[in-house]
């Protein structure tokens, strides 16, 4: 094959200067100290306040392993038991996608994103108002995620919110999700008797229960914790449940400082972090061997209004101390990054994402959540801005992959050829080489010279990011269940997607 | 030279009537409950009625943090050391109201639907409500409707708040609203709805009175809907 020829087919595919699982951990807002002092005040915590209301089989389990319940009836982990679990629990764990290409393995500082991020409305294309979200749209968030190389994996971006039922609700989640990407899928549930039913058409998918149990690629878990400090049955009862997946259960907590957390930062993060912790204490009593993913999201208040915000400088620093507290306990890690208060993915939006998830990939989080489309408090999705934060993403991770220092990268021997040579380095072999895996090239950023802004209309990033969304959706219809399959999953599951939508040419696109 | 501004040098039973109101605006402004329960008493023993304390005295102070926290000068917490302040004084006041048959500004039942046991925002709105002189009946979290529909009818309210955070519990609403409705007393009462997942939309389309964003929303709401209906 002539060269030319080979060079333009391997152009076609697209290089990357990132990578997903890239290492991070290098910002630490917290002296060594100061993580010392955290980890003794969180034993502290655990040891003697406790947590209240553990579901009957988590108690009992953690009574016979020398756990007690103390004056207040709340029941308590020992320091000495809760600095075992941490030390013989999973440190790493795979989360599998349907596509090996997918599988994330998360421990250690390795940095990935995630969709996720529950909100019940969305911002349309072009909008200036919300409207509440839908199956379509969650659909539609997992086909565009499937084309993200810079979001990792989903979780469920919008609820249905035209779904009562909630096994209906939940179950058809699950079904979009698979429709839509061969990305890892994160499930929640309202009710742990939603787990098993979404289980067997999870086995269907997958061609067997055998086959989905060597490749688990949804996992499940919740947000076992109402803060301050007490268990919630449900979400106790489906963390526990979940353990049937046979892959790593999420824990979130989300105590908001001020409100339901100490206003004191440092307060916030020992909190939030006993209290991820206290989920995992609670999965692990039932069975050690599951890995744990743990979510101390650390919420901030407005305290003006009383009102959660997502977007503020002190949600980025206490994110990335919670990150920074899991890594110091050397497991698995998650934290939402991103969730601007903006209601438009607009200026507000892109410094408040860029600062948070900047500084919890930096930190060195395994599952950056939230960080994909989220506006408004995490009240509302816009497509649009999933688009954009995939750019920013990008960028983010460049950020973490840092700069390779070494003979060759420090470039003496090319500075010494340029300058007794041409006199630039664009045509030099080095250039050549890195020109696709040194820098990372953002889809949309304008970066036209001034003039050619103007002669192309003046364009704003959202109109780019609106023609980008809808050139994907109304053409990646991916058939990742298999025709056959899907009939029989009908037959069986109140699945509500319409077939027709499901394929170009539909009216929603 | 001595600070003028310092509290130890204000004795509350030495101010005539008209500082003393004023002091009392500036306490529950700064969320002092004794002060507040003292200066109650003060005018009570002066042969003020219990009205004229309530409306005067207290329920003019809350007017004042009421616009400072709409404009964002006093924050949240803030604002719920005044309504706890508040509080102290209607207790004082409260006994007298009923024997003299006054009523208070409006009775509200309130919970947390059903499912959900999240009760940050439910208490920051009865809170709110007993600031501005409204009675609150906290039924608490995990409610289902014969329980709700139970203390409306028992405490005779004037309004039903259902409080939900999570978006698998906020249907419930609905199921209340509906079986008041089967009841025949929807109308009997105002609902209103509020917590972080709601919106205008949804309140309307459970068939609430009002959805309420936030705590002073809902006393906004209430005191117009109570305006509405005289």
């Amino acid at each position: 094959m002539r060269r030319g020829r080979k060079n333009r087919q391997e152009n076609t595919r697209k290089t990357s200067a990132v990578k997903p699982g890239m290492p991070g951990g290098r910002y630490r807002p917290l002296t060594q100290p100061d993580e010392q002092q955290v980890h003794r005040t969180i034993l502290d915590v655990l040891e003697n306040i406790g947590m209240g209301d553990p579901i009957p089989i988590v108690k009992e389990q953690a009574l016979e392993r020398g756990c007690f319940i103390n004056e207040h009836g709340r029941l308590c982990f020992p320091r000495a038991f809760v600095e075992d679990s941490i030390a013989n629990a999973p440190r790493n764990a795979r989360l599998f996608g349907r596509d090996p290409k997918h599988d994330i393995d998360v421990g250690d500082n390795r940095v990935h994103n995630y969709g996720g991020g529950e909100a019940v409305n969305m911002l349309d294309v072009g909008a200036s108002s919300y409207r509440p979200s839908t199956l379509d749209d969650l659909y539609d968030t997992a086909r565009l995620v499937d084309r993200m190389d810079n979001i990792h994996a989903l979780a469920r971006l919008v609820v249905p919110t035209e779904i009562q039922d909630q096994f209906a609700c939940d179950i058809n989640s699950a079904y979009v999700s698979a429709a839509g990407t061969l990305k890892h899928t994160q499930l929640t549930f309202a009710d742990a008797s939603h787990v098993q039913p979404t289980l067997e058409m999870l086995y269907m998918i997958a061609g067997g229960k055998e086959k989905f149990h060597e490749r688990p690629f949804c996992n499940s878990g919740g947000c076992p914790v109402i803060s301050p400090l007490r268990y919630g049955q449900d979400n106790s009862e489906v963390c526990v449940e979940s353990i049937k997946f046979g892959a790593p259960i999420w824990v979130t907590v989300a105590p908001q400082a001020g409100a339901t957390a100490p206003a004191a930062l440092a307060g916030a993060v020992v909190q939030s972090v006993a209290e991820a912790l206290a989920g995992m204490l609670m999965v692990h009593v039932v069975d050690p061997g599951t890995p744990v993913v743990l979510g101390p999201w650390p919420f901030v208040s407005d305290l003006r209004t009383g009102s959660f915000t997502g977007g503020s400088g002190e949600e980025a620093l206490v994110s990335a101390a919670a990150v920074q507290m899991i890594n110091y306990y050397g497991l698995p890690s998650s934290v939402g990054a991103g969730m601007t208060d903006s209601k438009l993915p607009d200026c507000q939006a892109g410094y408040e994402k860029a600062l948070a998830i900047a500084l919890a990939a930096q930190a060195g989080c395994n599952d950056v959540s939230e960080c994909s489309g989220m506006l408004g408090s995490l009240m509302a999705l816009s497509l649009e801005s999933m688009v954009i934060d995939n750019d920013l993403l990008g960028a983010v991770l460049r950020t973490v992959r840092g700069i390779e220092v070494n003979e060759e990268t420090l470039s003496y021997k090319v500075m010494e050829q340029v300058v007794h040579g041409e006199g630039h380095y664009l045509r030099a072999q080095q250039t050549l080489d890195l020109m696709r895996t040194e820098y990372e090239y953002p889809a949309l950023a304008d970066r036209l010279a001034p003039g050619e802004w103007e002669a192309a209309g003046s364009p704003d990033i959202r109109q780019q990011a609106g023609e980008r969304v809808k050139s994907i959706l109304s053409s990646h219809y991916p058939e990742y269940i298999d025709p056959a399959i899907d009939a029989k999953i009908r037959e069986r599951f109140p699945i509500l997607l319409n077939p027709d939508n499901m394929h170009p040419g539909n009216s929603r696109w | 030279m001595t600070d003028q501004f310092d509290d130890e040098e204000i004795i509350l039973s030495e101010l005539p009537d008209d500082e003393l109101v004023d002091q009392m605006h500036d306490d529950l402004y700064d969320g002092l409950a004794e002060e507040i329960t003292e200066g109650t008493q003060i005018l009570l023993d002066r042969g003020w009625s219990a009205q004229q304390v309530l409306t005067e005295a207290l329920v003019g102070g809350m007017a004042v943090v009421g616009i400072d926290f709409r404009d964002g000068v006093l924050f949240v917490p803030e604002v719920l050391m005044a309504a706890n302040a508040m509080k102290a004084g209607m207790a004082k006041l409260k006994p007298l109201l009923v024997e003299t048959g006054v009523k208070p500004a409006g009775k509200m039942v309130i919970g947390t639907v059903k499912g959900d046991i999240h009760d940050i925002g439910k208490n920051l709105v009865g809170m709110m409500m007993e600031g501005a002189g409204f009675e609150v009946i906290d039924l608490g979290i995990n409610i289902d409707a014969d329980t709700y529909i139970e203390a409306i009818e028992e405490h005779q309210a004037d309004f039903l708040g259902m409080s939900a955070l999570l978006t698998t519990t906020m249907p419930y609403m609905k199921v209340v609203i509906d079986q008041m409705k089967e009841k025949g007393i929807r109308d009997k009462y105002k609902v209103l709805v509020g917590g972080a997942p709601l919106n205008e939309e949804f309140g309307q389309a459970v068939g609430a009175d009002a959805y309420c964003r936030d705590a002073a929303t809902a006393v906004d709401a209430a005191r117009e809907l109570l305006a509405a209906t005289g």
